[in-house]
């Protein structure tokens, strides 16, 4: 139709197989759009074999002229109108593409659109096309006039255009339909697609409110450790390092070990950069102001891609109370076996130690019966009745401590506490001592510093307490060496200091000196239970106070009480 | 010939004086010692129709005496003379070649009836 508008100053004629040849690129050009439409060829590829295709088509046409002589062109308009193919080339692919993607309405819009592009698009390469030709006063068409001639091309040129627009309208309102299914396909999806990126925005969203929540709320910190780079993110309520990130887990742990307890700070190290066989750690952080620890747990899982851990992920949680509890409960339960073991072995040995002067009673009795069976000697007798009331008193006393050792009631155990000068009865129990007959030639010195005060405390066990200190520093001492007893009342203590020259205790035997019926190896010759430290212990205990020992086995032996003063 | 003295080894005197008492009057000699090193002493150096030997004593317990005794051909017949009750230390006593073994307390006649088998 631009060409029929085109007025020449010769008459014009087209060669038939070369106009009709001009429309085979024109096809392969729109097949190129198809298959770009379908998604099935690139958008560069598809411009390129548009603009090849309008440009052969328009210079096919040309060429079904056949001018004589040739035209010459300028360069110039030639370069802008292959330009002109290109870029409106490009421009229509994409006004197509997305125009596939609109709703029904959109669509026919977009079509025009195209339409318009397309239009303009050809019409640019031709006018600029036929603008480039130089054509001489002397040109003549050499073809054939006889053919196409002027008026009759005319016609069916103009006849061809109706019908490419018939058919065109015609193809589009049938194609339109399933154009329209396949837009609602795509809209479906589309749709789809939105929903599902907003279910799981929505739901991320959620994950990362809830994950806030959980750290705010709990004193417990949580750590995202990715294995791959090596960044390490804490949240943390409790040590206000919200989303603290770290370029390393190693340089975490360097600022984080300031408040791990030294003595876990390798194990700690340990078990974040080992995977397996821990999966939680118990540690101590030392993170408050006075500096006490506290006791918190690590556990840790791992994130795996394709087998290999990618993602360390942990918490750590405040434990202490917890924790402590457990240990005071062990520490008691451990307390509570060392006393069973110790009840437990009290009456082994009490058996044992009761079977001695039985075996002396039974023994000395049998030796009584079978003399008076022999004959009357007055002297053994003597001896023998002499040795049986020895053992009786042995296993009354043995009797009586066993008892004091064992549990005693509560009422027991505080006894009757009375207002009682400490002065005063610390010397009666020394005067008492020194009245018995073993004793009564052997010197005590007594130094008092009572301060004449009253307190309150329960003056029968201070009598068993201090009887057996003193009577053990007599009894293993020699006669001729002075026992010193001193009394020295503090404002919150009451300390008694029993010191004796005597022979001393071997040093291996002083760890065990306070267990019952422990009797050191230089002293199996002198009478004794072995019971004596045990029942000081166990009744200085009971009165809150402690009993400590020095000793050196030929040099002496110093013993001190102390108990708290409480005012009479 | 047979010897007539016996040992008694205990680390209690008064047990000591009174077993002594009880086979001197049976009309037999004697030894005594205060703990298992004085016993072995003895032992080495004199021959006993019979020993009476107590378990826990100071310096050497009388199991250990019956160990160091292990391989002596000439070793007497110890009896053991204890408090301990419990099988696993009479069972032990035994194996390391004690005669028997008399739980205390006893009476002179548990003591005779011993003298009789040796």
């Amino acid at each position: 139709m631009g060409m029929l508008a085109t007025k020449f100053t010769f008459s014009v004629a087209y060669s038939v197989i070369e106009t009709l040849g001009s429309i085979l690129p024109a096809l392969i050009a729109a097949a190129l759009v198809q298959l770009f439409v379908l998604n099935r060829f690139p958008k560069k590829w598809a411009a390129l074999g548009l603009t090849v295709g309008i440009l052969s088509m328009h210079f096919q046409g040309m060429s079904a002229l056949s001018l004589y002589p040739a035209p010459s062109y300028s360069v110039y308009f030639l370069v802008i109108s292959v330009l002109a193919a290109f870029m409106g080339s490009w421009v229509f692919l994409t006004v197509l593409y997305y125009g596939a993607l609109q709703s029904t309405l959109n669509r026919a819009l977009v079509r025009v659109r195209a339409g318009a592009i397309l239009a303009i698009l050809v019409c640019t390469v031709h006018y600029s096309a036929v603008y480039a030709m130089n054509i001489l006063p002397e040109t003549v068409c050499l073809t054939d006039a006889e053919v196409f001639p002027e008026h009759g091309l005319e016609y069916i040129v103009t006849a061809s255009s109706f019908l490419i627009v018939l058919v065109a309208g015609g193809v589009s309102v049938l194609d339109s339909a399933r154009i329209k299914h396949r837009i609602e396909l795509l809209s479906l999806a589309e749709r789809k697609a939105v929903t599902l990126a907003n279910e799981i925005t929505q739901s991320l969203r959620e994950s990362e409110e809830r994950y806030s929540l959980v750290v705010k709320l709990s004193t417990d910190a949580l750590w995202d450790w990715d294995l791959t780079t090596g960044v390490l993110t804490v949240s943390s309520s409790r040590y206000k390092k919200s989303n603290q990130q770290y370029a390393s887990g190693e340089q975490a742990f360097a600022e984080w070990a300031y408040f791990v307890h030294p003595e876990d700070r390798a194990s700690t190290l340990e078990f974040l950069r080992k995977q397996g066989v821990e999966e939680w750690l118990e540690i101590r952080f030392v993170d408050t102001p006075d500096k006490s620890a506290r006791w918190v747990r690590l556990s840790k899982g791992y994130v795996f891609r394709e087998g290999r851990p990618v993602r360390q992920v942990g918490s750590l949680k405040d434990i202490d109370a917890y924790k402590k509890a457990e240990l005071a409960l062990q520490s008691a339960l451990k307390a509570e076996k060392e006393v069973s073991a110790l009840r437990a072995r009290l009456v082994a040995t009490a058996s044992h130690e009761f079977r001695t002067p039985l075996t002396l009673i039974q023994s000395n009795a049998g030796l009584l019966r079978r003399m008076l069976a022999k004959g009357s000697d007055p002297e053994k007798s003597l001896k023998y009745c002499t040795r049986i009331e020895n053992a009786v008193a042995q296993l009354v006393h043995v009797t009586e401590t066993v008892l004091m050792l064992g549990p005693r009631t509560n009422s027991s155990q505080k006894g009757s506490v009375a207002s009682v000068n400490l002065d005063n009865l610390t010397l009666e129990i020394v005067d008492d001592i020194c009245s018995q007959g073993g004793y009564a030639s052997r010197k005590v010195l007594v130094c008092l510093d009572g301060q004449g005060f009253n307190v309150a405390v329960d003056p029968f066990l201070l009598r068993q307490i201090l009887s057996n200190i003193i009577e053990n520093a007599l009894k293993y001492s020699a006669d001729s060496s002075a026992v010193k007893v001193y009394l020295i009342a503090r404002m919150d203590e009451i300390k008694w200091v029993v010191v004796d020259k005597g022979i001393g205790i071997p040093a291996h035997s002083l760890s065990s000196l306070f267990q019952p019926f422990h009797r050191a190896p230089n002293v199996r010759e002198l009478p004794g239970t072995g019971l004596g430290l045990a029942l000081v212990k166990e009744l200085v205990y009971s009165l809150g106070g402690v009993v400590s020992l020095d000793s050196e086995e030929g040099s002496g032996t110093t013993v001190i009480v102390r108990i708290p003063k409480r005012g009479a | 010939m047979q010897s007539d003295y016996i040992l008694i080894v205990d680390d209690n005197p008064a047990v000591r004086e009174t077993v002594s008492d009880v086979l001197e009057l049976e009309g037999f000699d004697v030894h005594q010692a205060s703990d298992g090193a004085q016993a072995l002493a003895l032992i080495r150096t004199n021959q006993y129709r019979l020993v009476f030997c107590d378990i826990s004593m100071p310096e050497m317990t009388g199991l250990e005496l019956l160990e160091q005794l292990q391989s002596s051909s000439t070793r007497p017949p110890i009896y053991m003379l204890s408090a301990m009750t419990e099988r696993d230390t009479i069972a032990t006593a035994l194996s390391l070649g004690a005669a028997g073994y008399v739980t205390k307390p006893f009476s002179p006649e548990d003591l005779l009836e011993v003298l009789g088998k040796h």
